[in-house]
């Protein structure tokens, strides 16, 4: 196989995952703020779509452009502008998911009102048990996003 | 021997500071950190040298305060030596306040700083065929690692008064005298000529994301994401803190502990003053089973600041510092300049809008880096009466966590409509200014730490005194009777014209002291939702607290006048609509 024909089988890989990671992104944004204008949460299994104005209405919007920044990469993501997008759309999906990850680490510790000083083990690691946020979800996947870098700077020095 | 740092705005001449005499100055990425000079003493060859960090400037042409300050320091300064810093990766720029600075006589050494940049986009300097020209001593630098400051310090004996004619004649193809700015570029343009080559530059990863996030079209929605995790993690961090430990140290530990041993008891007025105040159940004077409502010096007075305040104000700075050191503020500024010029402001007004978010004092000193007179004083203005500082921030998330981001749209709006007012009413020009963004850099944890440090501690320093200052003296004047008397009087306009109920009095007196205290105090009066949230806003917008108001009379001088017209105007019109917003709601 020539070396032209990897890089195109790698560009369509690419177009592919972050397409349908674009998709996701994009449909879990607008969950977010049809769930947040509707006013009550919903869950679904381990999904829990939050309807408070700042995490659903901010977030779910943060999460939708972060769909639209993968979209508008796919296409020829070997080229710096478009990976650019979409490490910017992976970076949205890091501050939600971040954020939302580093809420649960504050609520788990301290004891609450009526505890103690610190949660119980119980406590503690059931903050961490599911449902959890679209965002977090979404993190997972989004880190294949560090590995298009390493690629990159991988065929930078190459060539 | 006395020796002035000079250079462009945001080119490291506080790193540089903070390198050679071992103080602590904030340094940031982005222009205008220094809009003062400051003092400090390096130790060379057994001497002590004078070292100043004078404010940025672009040439000896002032065109902003902070400029004005730096070319008088160097006019008043007859007989030094000037370290000129250069940022290598745009060196003609550099080059050309030097040239000002030879001119008028002074021995100055040349630091290439950021030769780092300069080498990652392929730009290559001959220094030492600059020094053979200048006949003065160049030295490439790397602030931030320290790379090259000690030799640039040892080769300051080296500094002599040169003579700009001897530089043309050592430069190839200049024949003219340098008597005019056109002259001095054609003059750099020479030695740049000489001295520079530019290799092919590659547009990197970085550069494309740093593109992105200045185009409004992307850069938008990462501000959005940016703000979010900024206020998510303030909000998550401090809420650890306060809720999680602090509140139950000083609810279930510190006050029961004060009320046992301190002597008196309720209704003795040194217990109150000092412990709790007490308040009325049934007919009965009652002990405070918080420090909310304790209003005492030792336990409401230690209680906001160290309980609820320090925490939000530690993550605000940390989180602020990051944002910095990694060169995002530049392009917040970038993103939001046409917003800004709407109402005759530009984008470097972010510094002191989100400034004054931590504390409103440094933010009116940043103001400086505003060019006209009409700016600042706008600026100063608007920053005193719409923008809450953190301490009160860390408070109004405490007393009305679900009302919060209405308050703040509030204000938002106010800075708006009023810097719209403003800008079309006060005489003066707003003129346009090229802004520099420079490339993102990894942050670094000592220069983080540093400023984190600083700021909180001098954070502690002011606000621990003035809180116990005013919650002594709000008690004083509750006991005298002058809170209630103060209440009826102004009864009509409390009730009537803004809709809160006339105890208010007491905290808008604290106000004056710390806003933080006075938002904790109106916690303890009885009200509703929407009175607490106007009582707030009243807080906020209705007068700046004591250390703003001196910085305010210091750096605006007569133009406070204005500054407090303005704000008595912006108190009745704001506060009423606001209560005229709950009677069209109903929920009055």
């Amino acid at each position: 196989m020539t070396k032209q024909n990897t890089l195109e089988k790698s560009n369509d890989l690419y177009f592919i995952y972050f397409l349908i990671l674009g998709l996701f992104s994009l449909a879990f944004g607008i969950a977010d703020l049809v769930v947040t204008l509707g006013g009550s949460e919903y869950s679904l299994g381990a999904l829990e779509i939050p309807n408070d104005g700042f995490r659903g209405g901010w977030g779910g919007l943060i999460v939708l452009f972060a769909g639209i920044f993968y979209l508008s990469g796919v296409k020829n993501i070997q080229e710096i502008h478009q990976l650019a997008k979409v490490i910017m759309g992976s970076i949205l999906i890091w501050i939600i998911a971040g954020t939302d990850i580093f809420a649960m680490i504050t609520e788990s510790i301290p004891g609450g009102e009526d505890g103690g000083w610190f949660n119980t083990a119980q406590g503690f690691l059931g903050t961490y048990a599911p449902p959890y946020t679209p965002a977090i979800f979404l993190l997972p996947f989004s880190l294949v996003v560090i590995f298009c870098i390493h690629k990159y700077y991988k065929k930078q020095g190459v060539e | 021997m006395k020796t002035l740092l000079m250079g462009n705005p945001n080119v490291g001449k506080s790193v540089f500071f903070n390198r050679l005499t071992g103080a602590n100055i904030i340094e940031s990425n982005y222009p205008g950190t220094t809009v003062d000079y400051t003092k400090g003493y390096m130790r060379l060859e057994g001497k002590d040298i004078e070292i100043i960090d004078v404010p940025g400037t672009f040439s000896l042409e002032p065109k902003d305060k902070a400029e004005e300050v730096a070319v008088k320091m160097l006019h008043e300064s007859k007989g030094s030596k000037v370290m000129c810093i250069i940022d290598a990766s745009k060196v003609e720029r550099g080059l050309y306040l030097a040239l000002e600075i030879i001119e008028q006589g002074f021995p100055v050494v040349i630091a290439l700083n950021m030769w780092d940049v300069a080498i990652d986009k392929s730009i290559d300097i001959d220094a030492k065929k600059l020094e053979q020209i200048l006949r003065i001593p160049v030295v490439p630098t790397v602030g931030i690692s320290g790379e090259g400051i000690s030799t640039l310090a040892s080769r300051l004996g080296d500094a002599t008064p040169v003579k700009v004619e001897d530089i043309v004649e050592r430069t190839e193809g200049i024949k003219h005298k340098v008597n005019t700015p056109d002259e001095r570029w054609t003059l750099i343009e020479g030695i740049s000529k000489e001295i520079v080559t530019f290799g092919e530059y590659q547009h990197t990863l970085k550069d494309a994301i740093g593109d992105f996030t200045v185009k409004p079209a992307t850069g938008i929605p990462f501000a959005i994401a940016v703000l979010y995790g900024f206020w998510s993690v303030f909000g998550s961090f401090a809420g650890f803190f306060t809720d999680g430990f602090l509140v139950k140290i000083f609810d279930e530990h510190w006050l029961p502990w004060l009320q046992t041993v301190f002597p008196g008891g309720l209704g003795n007025w040194l217990y109150a003053l000092i412990v709790d105040v007490g308040h009325l159940e049934n007919g009965v004077l009652t002990a405070s089973d918080n420090c909310f409502e304790s209003f005492g010096a030792l336990s409401s007075g230690l209680f906001v600041p160290v309980g609820v305040v320090l925490p939000a104000i530690f993550i605000f700075y940390l989180m602020l510092a990051l944002l910095e050191d990694i060169g995002y503020m530049p392009r917040l500024a970038v993103l939001i300049d046409t917003v800004l010029h709407k109402i005759g402001l530009h984008g470097y007004a972010i510094v002191p809008s989100i400034l004054a978010l931590g504390c409103n004092v440094p933010a009116v000193g940043a103001t400086r880096i505003l060019e006209t007179k009409k700016q600042r004083f706008m600026m100063m203005t608007l920053l005193a009466l719409f923008i809450p500082c953190g301490a009160q921030i860390g408070i109004m998330q405490d007393v009305i966590p679900g009302s919060i981001g209405f308050v703040m749209l509030y204000l938002i709006a106010g800075y708006f409509i009023f810097g719209y007012i403003l800008n079309k009413i006060v005489p003066g020009k707003t003129p346009e200014i090229l802004m520099d963004v420079p490339p993102y850099q990894k942050p670094m944890s000592r220069n983080i730490s540093r400023k984190v440090w600083m700021r909180t501690s001098g954070f502690l320093k002011v606000a621990v005194p003035f809180v116990i200052l005013g919650s002594l003296l709000v008690n004083v004047l509750y006991l005298a009777g002058t809170i209630d008397w103060l209440g009826n009087i102004l009864a009509p306009m409390f009730e009537g014209w803004f809709g809160v109920p006339k105890e208010t009095a007491g905290p808008l007196v604290a106000a004056f002291l710390r806003k933080d205290l006075a938002v904790a105090q109106l916690s303890a009066i009885e009200m509703t939702k929407y009175q607490m949230i106007s009582a707030v806003v009243l807080v906020s917008i209705y007068f700046p607290c004591i250390a703003t108001f001196a910085m305010m009379l210091r750096e605006g001088g007569k133009a406070f006048l204005g500054s407090l017209a303005v704000l008595l105007v912006v108190v009745f019109t704001w506060g009423g609509l606001l209560h005229l917003l709950w009677i069209l709601m109903g929920v009055v």
